[in-house]
C-alpha cells in the first residue's frame, strides 16, 4: 500500500518521457517484494515469446474468466438449449421443437416490429448521445469555477434508480405537465410525448439520454485529461483554429475513448428496456417496443421460456455482428 | 477576447448543468413538500413548481418506517464489495489481455466481449437456479457476484493498458521487477482515470440493480435501495413523496463520491507522455 | 491505485455506515487478492438463513410472499401464532408491480423458498394450469362463510386452488363543488339507480365548461380490470369465448361500441391522455376532475386531500345492463414448498376463521361474511359519505359484479388487451385496433388449445 501510494503521489513530478529511467528506478527503490522468484523477471523477453506467459496469465485471468463463463456465457448456452424446446405451460416436461421457436419468432409481426424499432432507436440515439457526450466532455474539460460541480450534476441522473427516473419523466410528460408548461411560456403548442405514435420514441430517447449522456461524457473527460497540452500549443502555433484543433488533435488523441464509448453505448442502448417497460410498455402502436422489451415480456410476463430464450439469442447475435463491424471499422490496432 | 470566451464557457456550462439538474431539483423540491402540492403546482409552471411552499420532512421520516436505512446499507455493502472485488478481477484480467503474451489471448478477449453483449436480465431466470443450488439465495454474495466480472470494465482497462508503452515494463523487468510488481507499481498507478471509469461501470451496474435482487434476495433483510423505493408504490396508490425522498437519499451518496473524485480529474495526468 | 480509490470510498461511506467490521478489515490488508478474499469471507459470513426447512408441519418456518402494505398481516400472524406457536411466518414483501413477475419466475425455476403466496385472482387459472398451485379443495369445503362468488373465482377445473381473502368493486365518485358550479344535479347514491355513461359524458362536459379541468377519469386507465365492465354492460362479454375461454371475442358490436365511447372521452378532451394510472387519484384529489371511476380504497386519499366528494353506483350504458369490476387477492400454496400442511393451516386461519379473517388490516373488502359485516358496520358508523359508500358497495357487490374470465390464457389475454386499450386511448381507430388485438390473441392463445 505504501509503495503504491507513494508512486501515485510522486508520479506527476516524475520524468514524463516514454521509458524514462525515473519510474523503474522508483519501483526498484520501493522494494522487490512483488517480483517473481529469482531470475524469472530477468529472463530476456524474446525467449518467452513462443511459450508465452501462460501460467501467469491463467492466474491473472482466472477470476474474470470464471465470472464471465459461469455468470454470463453458461446461462446463455442454457438459453440456447431452452430455445430448441417448448414448455408452453411452464413446469411440465419439455419437448424438443428444433428451430420451431425461431420460426415462430420470425413469423410474429410483434417480434419483427421490435427489430425495426430497435434499429431505428439505435441509429438515432447512438450518434446523438455520442456527439452530445463529446460536446459536453470538451465543454467540461476546461477549467473554470464550479466545473467539478457542474460535471457531477450532469452525471448524477445515472445514480437515480431507473424506476424513479421513469416516474419523474412520466410526470414531466403529462399533458398538463411542466414540459408542456415550459413550451407554453415560449408560445409553443403542447406536445403529446408518450401518447403519440410519432413522438413516443423520441421521448424515450430524451429520457435515456438524460440518464446516459453524462455517464458517457465521464469516460471522454478522462481521455481528454490525458492529451498533452503541448499538442494544442503546437497546433495553435501552426495557426489551427479551435475547430481544427478539435478535429486534428482532440479526436485522434481521443480515439480509444471514443471507440470504447461507441461500443459500450451501442450495446447499452441495444439492451435497454427499463424506461420503456415502465413508461410505455412498448406502445403506442408498438412504436417503442424495443427488442429487449419484447424479450422481457416473453420471459417475465408471459412465462414463455423458449420464446424468450430464442429472442435472447437473436439479440446476442445482433450485438455480436454490430460489435464485429465496429471493431473492423475502428481498425484492429487500437481496440481489438 | 479570451476573457469573453471564458465567461461564455462558464455560462454555457452552467446552462447545460441546469438543464440536467432541473428534473432532479424538482424531485428534491417534491420530496420536501406534501404530495398534493407537488401535483397542484405542475401547471401552470411557476417558481412554485420548483420551490416548496409548505416545507415538510414527513416524506423522509416515512423512509424510516419502510426499513429504508437497512436497504440503503445493503446497497452500499453490495456496491462497495462489488467495486473492490470487481476492480481487482477486471484489472488483473485486463492486464493479462493487454500485456502478457500467451496462446489463446484473442479467444479469451473475444469471450470477454461476448460476455458484455449478453442481456443480463434475460438470463436471470436460469441463473437464479444456479445460485439457489449454490445456497446463495438471500445472501450478500448472491447479490455481489453478478456484478464483479464486468466485460465492459475489462474492455476499458485493457484498452488503457495497451496504451502504456512496452518500454516501460521492459525496463522494469530488466531491473528485476516481476509481472505482479509491474502490474501493481507501474500499470495501476498510471491508470487512475481508467480505474475510475471502470469503477463507475461497476458502480452503476449494482446501484441500479433491480430485477436480480428481486429474484435472488427477496428477504427484507437483504432488500436493496431501488427495491425499497418501489415498495412505496402499492396496490391502491403511490406515495410519490416517499419515492422522491428515497431517490434523493439514493443519489446523495454517489453525489458525494463523484464530487470527491472530481479531484482526480482536475489533477490532470496529461502530459505524462506515456500515452505516446 | 485500487487501494487508494477503495480507501476513498471507505472513508466516505463505509466507515460511517457499515455495522460489520469484516469488510473494513479487508480493505486495510492492502493486497488486491487479500481484499478480494476478505470481502468474500465477509459476505459469505453474513449470508445467513436460506429459507426452506424440514417438513414437520408442527414446527416450521413459512415464507409468505405478498405485495401488501407493511403491517397488513401483522395482526393475523400474531393471532395465528397464539394457537400455533411452532409455526413461524416470515413475509417477503415484493413491490406491487413486480409480484406476478417475480413469483412466476421463481416458481418456474421450482424455488422451494416460497411456501405460500398471494395470487391475483384472474391469474389463478394460469398458475394452476402450469402447476404452480396446490389443490386446496379441502379448505374450500370448510369455507361455508366465504362469499361463494369469490370461492368460485378461485376455482379452476373444479378444484379450489387458492383461498380468497378480499374482493373489490367500482363506484363513481363526483366532485360536489364542480358539479354545483355547472348546475349539474349530484348523481343519486341509491344503489338501484346508476347514471348512464352517456349522462356522465354530458355532465362532465358541462362541468368542464364551468371550469373543471377534466370531466371524467378512470382510476386504472388502460387496464382490463377497469374496462371490462364497459363491453359487459353492452352485452359484449368478457372478450373470450369457446372451450376454456381461449378464443378471442373482442370484435363484436358491443366491444367496438364500448371502445369507441372510451376513445371519444379522450378525443373530446373529457379525459386526459398521458396520465399514468397512479396519478389519476391525485388528480381528483386536487379537485381537477368532475367524475372519477374508482374503487372504495380511493376514499381514504380523497378524505386526506379534503376534496368534497360524493359516491354513486357504477354507471352503465344506456339500454345496457349493470356491470362493475370485482375480484381481488387470494392466497395459495406452492407445490415446491416443504411445509405445505403448515401453510394450509395458516391460510385456513386467515380465510375461514372469523377471527382471522377480520385480523387482516386492509382497505379492501373482506369476503368472509362476518368480516364483511364488520367492514360495512365500521363504514356506516363513520357517517356522512362513508355511510353512502357502504350502501353503494353493498349494492354493487350483490347486483353488478362481473368477474374476470377464468382461463389459463388470461395473462396473455390481459397483456394484449391492455396494450390495445392504451393505443385506443392514444387515438388508434377502435375497430381496427380491436381487430388487430383479436388476430394477436389467436396466435398467443394457440398454445393453450393444444393440451
Amino acid at each position: 500500500m505504501s509503495g503504491s501510494s507513494s508512486a501515485a503521489t510522486a508520479h506527476p513530478d516524475a520524468d514524463r518521457r516514454p521509458g524514462g529511467p525515473a519510474r523503474p528506478a522508483r519501483a526498484r527503490g520501493g522494494g522487490n517484494r512483488d517480483s517473481g522468484p529469482g531470475g524469472r523477471g530477468r529472463r530476456p523477453r524474446a525467449g518467452r515469446r513462443r511459450y508465452g506467459d501462460l501460467p501467469l496469465a491463467i492466474t491473472f485471468l482466472a477470476p474474470a474468466l470464471l465470472a464471465a463463463v459461469v455468470l454470463r456465457v453458461w446461462p446463455t448456452l442454457r438459453a440456447g438449449w431452452d430455445s430448441l424446446h417448448s414448455t408452453p405451460l411452464g413446469v411440465e416436461a419439455t419437448t424438443w421443437v428444433g428451430l420451431e421457436q425461431f420460426r415462430t419468432l420470425f413469423a410474429d409481426p410483434g417480434f419483427l416490429n421490435s427489430l425495426k424499432v430497435t434499429a431505428i432507436f439505435g441509429l438515432i440515439v447512438n450518434p446523438l448521445q455520442i456527439a452530445a457526450a463529446l460536446a459536453l466532455a470538451v465543454l467540461f474539460n476546461q477549467s473554470f469555477r464550479g466545473v467539478g460541480l457542474m460535471r457531477t450534476l450532469v452525471i448524477l441522473p445515472v445514480a437515480i434508480p431507473q424506476s424513479v427516473s421513469a416516474v419523474i419523466w412520466a410526470i414531466g410528460f403529462r399533458p398538463d405537465g411542466p414540459l408542456n408548461g415550459a413550451l407554453d411560456l415560449v408560445g409553443l403548442g403542447p406536445l403529446r410525448y408518450l401518447t403519440s405514435p410519432g413522438q413516443a420514441l423520441w421521448s424515450i430517447m430524451l429520457v435515456v439520454s438524460w440518464i446516459g449522456v453524462g455517464y458517457w461524457m465521464m469516460f471522454l473527460v478522462a481521455g481528454l485529461k490525458e492529451i498533452d497540452p503541448n499538442l494544442y500549443e503546437a497546433a495553435a502555433l501552426d495557426g489551427a483554429g479551435s475547430w481544427q484543433r478539435f478535429r486534428f488533435v482532440t479526436v485522434p488523441m481521443l480515439r480509444r475513448q471514443i471507440a470504447f464509448v461507441l461500443v459500450a453505448d451501442t450495446i447499452a442502448n441495444l439492451l435497454l428496456f427499463a424506461p420503456v417497460q415502465i413508461l410505455t410498455k412498448g406502445g403506442p402502436d408498438g412504436r417503442t417496443d424495443v427488442l429487449m422489451n419484447d424479450i422481457f415480456e416473453r420471459a417475465f410476463v408471459q412465462g414463455d421460456v423458449g420464446g424468450a430464450a430464442a429472442g435472447t439469442l437473436v439479440l446476442v447475435a445482433i450485438a455480436l455482428v454490430i460489435v464485429i463491424i465496429q471493431f473492423r471499422m475502428l481498425g484492429r490496432g487500437d481496440t481489438a | 477576447m479570451s476573457r469573453l470566451r471564458g465567461s461564455l464557457t462558464v455560462v454555457l456550462g452552467a446552462l447545460v448543468a441546469l438543464v440536467f439538474v432541473l428534473p432532479l431539483w424538482w424531485t428534491v423540491a417534491s420530496a420536501l413538500r406534501p404530495q398534493a402540492e407537488t401535483f397542484s403546482t405542475l401547471s401552470p409552471v411557476s417558481v412554485w413548481t420548483l420551490i416548496p411552499r409548505e416545507l415538510t420532512f414527513s416524506n423522509f421520516t416515512k423512509l424510516g418506517v419502510g426499513d429504508f436505512d437497512l436497504a440503503m446499507l445493503n446497497s452500499l455493502v453490495v456496491t462497495v464489495a462489488t467495486l473492490i472485488l470487481g476492480l481487482a478481477i477486471c484489472a488483473t484480467a485486463a492486464f493479462a489481455l493487454a500485456v502478457l503474451d500467451f496462446p489463446g489471448r484473442t479467444a479469451i478477449f473475444a469471450l470477454m466481449v461476448v460476455s458484455f453483449l449478453i442481456p443480463f436480465d434475460a438470463i436471470a431466470i436460469p441463473l437464479t437456479s444456479i445460485f439457489r443450488e449454490a445456497g446463495l439465495q438471500n445472501s450478500y454474495l448472491g447479490l455481489i457476484l453478478p456484478g464483479v466480472g464486468n466485460g465492459f470494465a475489462v474492455f476499458l482497462l485493457r484498452g488503457f493498458f495497451k496504451g502504456i508503452p512496452e518500454d516501460l515494463h521492459e525496463a522494469a523487468r530488466l531491473d528485476g521487477l516481476g509481472w505482479w510488481g509491474i502490474f501493481w507499481r507501474i500499470y495501476l498507478p498510471l491508470s487512475r482515470p481508467a480505474l475510475i471509469g471502470a469503477g463507475l461501470i461497476l458502480f452503476v451496474f449494482q446501484w441500479q440493480a433491480y430485477l436480480w435482487p428481486l429474484l435472488i434476495a427477496p428477504d427484507a433483510s437483504k432488500r436493496v435501495a431501488p427495491v425499497a423505493i418501489a415498495q412505496f408504490a402499492s396496490e391502491h396508490g403511490v406515495d410519490f413523496g416517499a419515492i422522491f425522498a428515497g431517490a434523493v437519499v439514493t443519489a446523495l451518496i454517489p453525489l458525494l463520491v463523484l464530487l470527491f473524485f472530481q479531484r482526480y480529474f482536475t489533477q490532470s495526468v496529461a502530459g505524462t507522455g506515456v500515452k505516446g | 491505485m485500487v487501494i487508494s480509490a477503495a480507501g476513498g470510498i471507505r472513508k466516505g461511506a463505509i466507515r460511517r455506515h457499515a455495522r460489520g467490521g469484516a469488510l473494513r478489515r479487508g480493505v486495510s490488508l492492502g493486497l488486491v487478492t487479500a481484499v478480494a478474499g476478505a470481502a468474500l469471507v465477509a459476505c459469505g459470513g453474513e449470508s445467513g438463513d436460506t429459507g426452506g426447512g424440514a417438513g414437520d408441519s408442527s414446527k416450521a418456518t413459512l415464507t409468505f410472499v405478498n405485495a401488501q402494505d407493511p403491517g397488513t398481516f401483522d395482526k393475523v400472524i400474531a393471532g395465528f401464532n397464539k394457537e400455533n406457536p411452532d409455526i413461524t411466518i416470515k413475509q417477503q414483501v415484493v413491490p406491487f408491480d413486480d409480484l406476478n413477475t417475480t413469483v412466476q419466475s421463481r416458481l418456474q425455476s421450482k424455488d422451494p423458498g416460497i411456501d405460500l403466496y398471494d395470487v391475483d385472482e384472474p391469474r389463478l387459472a394460469s398458475f394452476a394450469s402450469r402447476g404452480y398451485l396446490v389443490d386446496l379443495s379441502d379448505l374450500g369445503e370448510q369455507a361455508s362463510a366465504v362469499d361463494p362468488t369469490a370461492l368460485e373465482a378461485t376455482q379452476y377445473d373444479g378444484k379450489q386452488y387458492a383461498m380468497p381473502r378480499w374482493t373489490s368493486t367500482q363506484l363513481l365518485y363526483y366532485n360536489k363543488a364542480l358539479l354545483k358550479k355547472a348546475n349539474v344535479p349530484a348523481p343519486s347514491s341509491d344503489p338501484g339507480s346508476p347514471m348512464t355513461w352517456e349522462e356522465v359524458t354530458a355532465a362532465g362536459k358541462k362541468a368542464q365548461a364551468a371550469g373543471a379541468k377534466w370531466g371524467l377519469t378512470f382510476d386504472q386507465v388502460d387496464r382490463y380490470y377497469q374496462l371490462q365492465p364497459l363491453p359487459e354492460s353492452l352485452g359484449g362479454g368478457p372478450g373470450l369465448k369457446g372451450d376454456g375461454l381461449l378464443e378471442p371475442d373482442v370484435t363484436n358490436d358491443a366491444w367496438v361500441k364500448a371502445m369507441t365511447w372510451y376513445a371519444s372521452t379522450f378525443e373530446s378532451g373529457l379525459s386526459p391522455r398521458g396520465i399514468a394510472p397512479e396519478q389519476t387519484g391525485p388528480l381528483f384529489g386536487q379537485g381537477s376532475t368532475a367524475f372519477f371511476a374508482g374503487g372504495p380504497w380511493n376514499a381514504g386519499a380523497f378524505d386526506e386531500a379534503k376534496v368534497d366528494y360524493g359516491v354513486a353506483p357504477y354507471p352503465m350504458f344506456e339500454g345496457g345492463k349493470r356491470a362493475s369490476s370485482t375480484g381481488s387477492w387470494a392466497t395459495g400454496v406452492s407445490p415446491f414448498s416443504k411445509n405445505q400442511d403448515a401453510a394450509k393451516k395458516f391460510i385456513a386461519y386467515m380465510t375461514t376463521n372469523p377471527t382471522g379473517a377480520w385480523e387482516v388490516e386492509s382497505t379492501n373488502i373482506p369476503v368472509h361474511e362476518d368480516a364483511f359485516a364488520k367492514y360495512l358496520a365500521r363504514m356506516e358508523g363513520k357517517g356522512g359519505v362513508s355511510t353512502q359508500l357502504a350502501e353503494v358497495v353493498k349494492g354493487e357487490l350483490s347486483t353488478s359484479a362481473v368477474s374476470r374470465p377464468t382461463t389459463a390464457g388470461f395473462v396473455d389475454f390481459e397483456t394484449v388487451m391492455n396494450k390495445a386499450f392504451a393505443d385506443i386511448r392514444n387515438g388508434s381507430d377502435p375497430a381496427e385496433r380491436l381487430q388487430a388485438a383479436s388476430t394477436e390473441l389467436e396466435s398467443v392463445l394457440k398454445k393453450y388449445q393444444q393440451g
